[in-house]
């Protein structure tokens, strides 16, 4: 748990926006919290892979009460936006044991009908919430459920609630859509039970609507395939697809095994692939190096909003296109199997990465790229001589289809390594400096046997430092204070205060370490142009001296004693007798000196630098 | 009570929620060649939109001579602030003969009606975004809705 945000929960009453932003799925995985969980969904480009339960990788371990509950408040607060909730949700409840699968559906059941039983009909933003959690409830696997004592409750409560005119018009549309819906899951609709003749009736109505909610909904697998049938006669018939259209029971079988029309690449050869551009969110990839770790974070970067967040992932199905020998247009990825689509297309299997263009962490999920944003710096290398980055997709053997999005190195931290104390030299250390691209350079340090690497773009060259520095001299000692003075008894004077001792003297700052430049270049015929590039970037440098101590404080003069007032008497003749003149107060003693400061140590020595 | 105490008392209901001004909407179809009258015609459709604050009723002709089919779960009222409402007809339909007349009623439909977020509606352009199978291909009509609010 991350102790700054813990501590900004509780102050703000754990809002989950506090949560540092951006931050990765890994990020969000490693740590282990509903508000982390929370903070990643909210971001623009976040993709519900992270939902996809599993023991490895930037995927959740498991969902937890406080996951389950951050993910729902999530939606609920309208921190996660819906479109995204409602694909996590679902590759949640693909991945939980039957238990906490209910106990999501019960969260999510709960979250419904409080928002059914708001103000939905002003409120368009809790509409969508609402619509999202119906949704997501509705197209649930066959089979899975919340807990029946749950279902039960919330089915009764909405009867009573819409039959009394509890609900608000909004809530009463959406209520009854829900209990329609679970009236199919009993085999009726609109009150009789539900068998091919109806189906056939609807089929023939061109009712897309209605058969899909049958696909989804009924409650035996043969009546839910009866109902794929006919929804797939319907897509074939409006295909615009010639041979799908003349595809006969041959077709309808094919579809209905696999769920979609993936073609033969070898028996249909593809002639022509590309990107459209539409489908294609506009990036630029920035690269966050943390040098010292020795790890990188790619972000990704859009005009149209100031903030970096995370990588988008890609569908491919509608971006990547293909035009295939024999096939009468161009088509593309397959999609989901529940849609049923007769039209042809490419199976995922047939699709691959082209590394001639693309970097290994680019990856594919089925018919999804996505980019693997926290990386070895060393996976960065490949990275360092590309002005943009490119993702290219083979299908079968074609040529490549490929697609450019911008590429920023951020300046990373300076790179140089440090005496390991006070006055310590500083390590020698090798620097390997190249050019992979005329815009930016690239450092290899190495020292004690660890290389430390960074990529700099030429723009961020002239404050950057890379090399040996001896480390700092150790801070002088501060000087004692000096005591006070006594302070002086009645009409007599105070002490003087002492003198502050000086304080000590800073110690000198290490030697900075010999740093050997090894240069390796485009250019042919020597490498002067980067050695003069690079020339005031890497050096060694004596470590700072350290600072003199403070003197101490004088001691404060002891104060003075009161005075005494003269004391008479008068006599038996009546003359005033003095008894005791007094006496004035004494004054103040004088305060001590302060100490000098001490004299901050030297600088140290710089070590060589060698070309 | 006092009178003062009256006032008092109806100070924080007021603060709460009691003064927000109210408004009152009105919907025109814009670009997308449609008339005075919200009706929108090719050779293919003719569309008629009736939109109010809690309400949206399509009209839709088939001119053509196959079945034309609307991807009735598909459609999308864009509100011109990042949000996307999916709209779907009250009761469920299928596709449309030629010839015929499919009238639905898109729900939920929901405006804000007091308060700064519904005057932020005030000249906000909206888009319909409504997917169809015309002759067999596939077609999105987009129709732009200008939107007038005004404090009762």
């Amino acid at each position: 748990m991350r102790l700054a945000s813990l501590f900004a929960c509780v102050i703000a009453g754990c809002a989950p926006a506090a949560f540092p932003l951006p931050i990765t799925a890994a990020q969000a995985v490693d740590d282990n919290s509903g508000v982390a969980f929370a903070a990643y969904l909210s971001q623009p480009d976040a993709n519900a892979d992270v939902c996809a339960i599993a023991p490895s990788g930037a995927h959740l371990r498991a969902l937890t009460a406080d996951e389950r509950g951050a993910f729902v408040a999530g939606l609920r607060d309208g921190q996660i936006k819906p479109a995204l909730w409602k694909r996590c949700a679902k590759q949640l409840a693909q991945h939980l044991g039957d238990d906490d699968r209910a106990s999501l559906f019960d969260a999510t059941l709960d979250a419904y009908s409080a928002l059914l039983h708001g103000k939905l009909d002003g409120d368009p933003a809790a509409v969508e919430r609402a619509q999202a959690l119906q949704r997501f409830y509705l197209d649930r696997a066959a089979g899975a459920d919340a807990h029946a004592a749950k279902v039960t409750e919330l089915t009764s409560s909405l009867r009573d609630a819409i039959a009394n005119k509890k609900l608000g018009r909004i809530a009463t549309q959406l209520g009854q859509e829900l209990l329609d819906t679970i009236e199919i899951e009993q085999g009726r609709y609109r009150g009789a039970a539900v068998d091919p003749a109806v189906m056939d009736r609807l089929a023939a109505d061109g009712n897309e609507l209605t058969l899909r909610r049958f696909v989804d909904r009924l409650p035996t697998a043969q009546l839910r395939q009866e109902a794929q049938r006919r929804l797939l006669r319907i897509h074939i018939a409006l295909s615009p697809f010639p041979e799908v259209q003349s595809g006969g029971s041959a077709l309808e079988t094919k579809v209905l095994q696999s769920g979609f029309n993936a073609i033969d690449v070898a028996a249909h050869p593809i002639t022509h692939t590309w990107f459209d551009p539409d489908h294609v969110p506009k990036r630029d990839i920035v690269v966050q190096q943390h040098v010292w770790q020795r790890t990188a974070t790619l972000l990704g970067a859009a005009q149209d909003r100031k903030t970096l967040s995370v990588v988008p992932e890609l569908a491919l199905h509608g971006a990547l296109m293909v035009q295939a020998t024999g096939i009468s247009r161009p088509i593309t990825v397959c999609g989901a199997a529940k849609d049923l689509d007769p039209s042809p297309c490419i199976a995922p299997a047939d699709l691959s990465i082209d590394r001639e263009i693309s970097q290994a962490f680019v990856t594919l999920d089925g018919s999804k790229l996505r980019v693997t944003d926290e990386l070895a710096a060393t996976d960065l290398l490949p990275l360092a001589d590309q002005a943009t980055f490119r993702v290219g997709i083979q299908v079968g053997k074609s040529a490549p289809a490929s697609f450019t999005w911008g590429l920023h190195f951020e300046r990373p931290d300076d790179l140089v390594v440090r005496g390991a104390g006070n006055g310590a030299r500083g390590p020698d250390a090798i620097v390997r400096v190249a050019d992979p691209r005329p815009d930016r350079v690239s450092f290899d340090l190495d020292a004690n046997g660890v290389d430390y690497l960074a990529f700099v773009d030429r723009a961020d060259l002239a404050s950057y430092r890379v090399g040996s520095q001896g480390g700092a001299g150790y801070d002088g000692a501060a000087g004692a204070d000096g005591s006070s003075g006594s302070s002086g008894g009645e009409c007599e004077n105070g002490g003087d205060g002492s003198s502050g001792d000086d304080g000590g003297n800073g110690g000198p700052g290490g030697t900075g370490g010999n740093v050997t430049v090894q240069t390796s270049c485009r250019e042919a015929g020597g490498c002067a142009s980067l050695q003069a590039l690079v020339h005031a970037t890497i050096v060694s440098l004596g470590g700072a001296g350290g600072r003199g101590g403070a003197g101490g404080a004088g001691g404060a003069g002891g104060a003075g004693g009161s005075s005494r007032a003269p004391t008479t008497h008068t006599d038996s003749d009546g003359n005033t007798v003095v008894d005791d003149p007094g006496c004035s107060a004494g004054s103040s003693g004088s305060s001590g000196a302060s100490g000098t400061d001490g004299a901050s140590g030297p600088t140290g020595q710089p070590g060589t630098v060698t070309f | 009570m006092s009178r003062f105490g009256g006032v008092l008392a109806l100070a924080p209901a007021l603060l709460i929620g009691g003064c927000a001004t109210r408004y009152t909407y009105r919907f025109d179809v814009v670009d997308h060649a449609a008339n005075s009258t919200n009706a929108f015609e090719d050779d293919a459709v003719k569309a008629t939109l009736e939109l109010s604050d809690d309400s949206l009723q399509l009209d839709l002709q088939n001119k053509t001579d196959q079945v034309l089919q609307v991807e009735w779960n598909k459609i999308a009222l864009d509100r011109g602030d990042g949000t996307t409402t999916r709209l779907r007809p009250s009761s469920d339909l299928g596709w449309v003969e030629p010839g015929n007349t499919a009238v639905a009623q898109l729900v939920p439909v929901a405006f804000p009606h007091s308060g700064a977020p519904a005057a932020a509606y005030q000249g906000r352009t909206l888009s319909l975004d409504v997917p169809m199978v015309v002759r067999h291909e596939p077609k999105t009509y987009r129709f732009g809705i200008l939107v007038h609010v005004q404090a009762r």
